[in-house]
């Protein structure tokens, strides 16, 4: 039984036999009349389909590669930089969007509310005042010691309320498109 | 200036053009007819045709380590068919048109001519991952090995189909000849 169904696997490749497998195929063939009609329906389904005859291509497959070639190149069309494209996915944009919501109301809140932070005494501000920018751009030789130290004093006098400082990066961002 | 550059590259300069030209001369016709009966539709046929032999174009510097040329264009063939049917699924519908079976010759009897439909129809009914095997075993000759380079498959795997290809076309053949 066992070799009934090797032998019916191999009926359907009788013709790429080893000598060996098709002596064990002819064998089984004359004590199996199942495997003995199969293997005549074989032969005749391979006579059958060798003897099919082939359409013909017509005028639109070219005779010759040159007319392929010539096809493609006639569809050719020049490449065209792809502009590129990048691709965000949708949450990152929302989570952006969200952000630039908070910083963009965290600045209108700032400035609508008056400024109430502590008062800056000992450091000076970091921001150039007018005061301060004109002492810059004038020479040391035009500034007298004693007014140098004179505006030094008044810039540390100036009350500078911590909740402006450090801001600007954020209302640059915010104002970012 | 592409078509020079394509043709110069074909031409003289390339001896691999010159080789798929060959090839393609040689094989034109019996590809055509492998790809119409894959894909059961004539100008399809002709386009995937071209399309197969463009790509053996394309990979012409593999041409030299191809051991059996045949067989690999029959790959690229079957690649290409099998592709565009899994692209479109026409095969699910596609009309199996009288006017596409091949013309016959001058002496071919109405038996013939009916016994050829028979098996054209047969054929048409089994899914194209049997039909490619038993059509390159049984009417194009391949060896075993052959077409298992063909469809990229081993040489059990063709085995194994090609036995089922046979049982599914004597039923089918059995079906088409009651009707």
């Amino acid at each position: 039984m066992k070799r009934h169904g090797e032998v019916v696997g191999l009926l359907a490749v009788y013709r790429n036999l080893d000598p060996a497998s098709r002596a064990l195929v002819d064998q089984h063939v004359l004590e199996c009349p199942a495997c003995a009609a199969r293997q005549t329906a074989y032969a005749q389904m391979d006579q059958a389909l060798a003897g099919l005859v082939d359409p013909r291509p017509g005028a639109a497959l070219p005779r010759s590669l040159d007319g392929i070639l010539h096809g493609r190149s006639s569809r050719w069309v020049p490449a065209r930089p792809v502009p590129q494209q990048v691709r965000v996915a949708p949450k990152v944009l929302v989570a952006a969007a969200v952000l630039a919501l908070i910083v963009v109301s965290f600045w209108i809140v700032l400035r609508v509310l008056p400024p109430t932070g502590p008062v800056l005494a000992e450091t000076p501000s970091v921001t150039p005042t007018s005061t301060s920018l004109a002492a810059a751009l004038t020479p040391p030789s035009a500034v007298a010691p004693d007014a140098a130290s004179s505006a030094a004093r008044h810039l540390a006098s100036i009350p500078t309320p911590i909740a402006t400082r450090g801001l600007a990066p954020l209302v640059v961002v915010a104002a970012m498109p | 200036m592409i078509i020079e550059m394509i043709m110069a590259e074909a031409g003289t300069g390339d001896n691999l053009g010159n080789l798929v030209g060959g090839l393609f001369e040689e094989h034109r016709s019996a590809v055509f007819a492998y790809v119409y009966r894959l894909v059961g539709n004539r100008e399809w046929a002709e386009e995937l045709t071209q399309e197969a032999f463009l790509r053996v174009y394309d990979a012409r510097a593999r041409l030299p380590e191809v051991r059996n040329r045949r067989a690999w264009i029959y790959r690229i063939a079957t690649n290409t068919a099998f592709n565009a049917l899994k692209r479109w699924r026409r095969f699910l519908w596609l009309p199996w048109h009288e006017a596409d079976v091949a013309p016959l010759g001058r002496s071919d009897s109405a038996e013939q001519v009916e016994g050829q439909t028979l098996v054209e129809q047969a054929l048409l009914a089994l899914a194209p991952k049997y039909r490619a095997p038993l059509l390159l075993y049984s009417h194009y000759g391949f060896s075993v090995g052959e077409v298992a380079e063909a469809l990229g498959i081993g040489e059990g795997a063709v085995k194994m189909r090609l036995s089922r290809a046979r049982e599914m076309f004597r039923g089918a053949y059995q079906r088409e000849s009651c009707r």
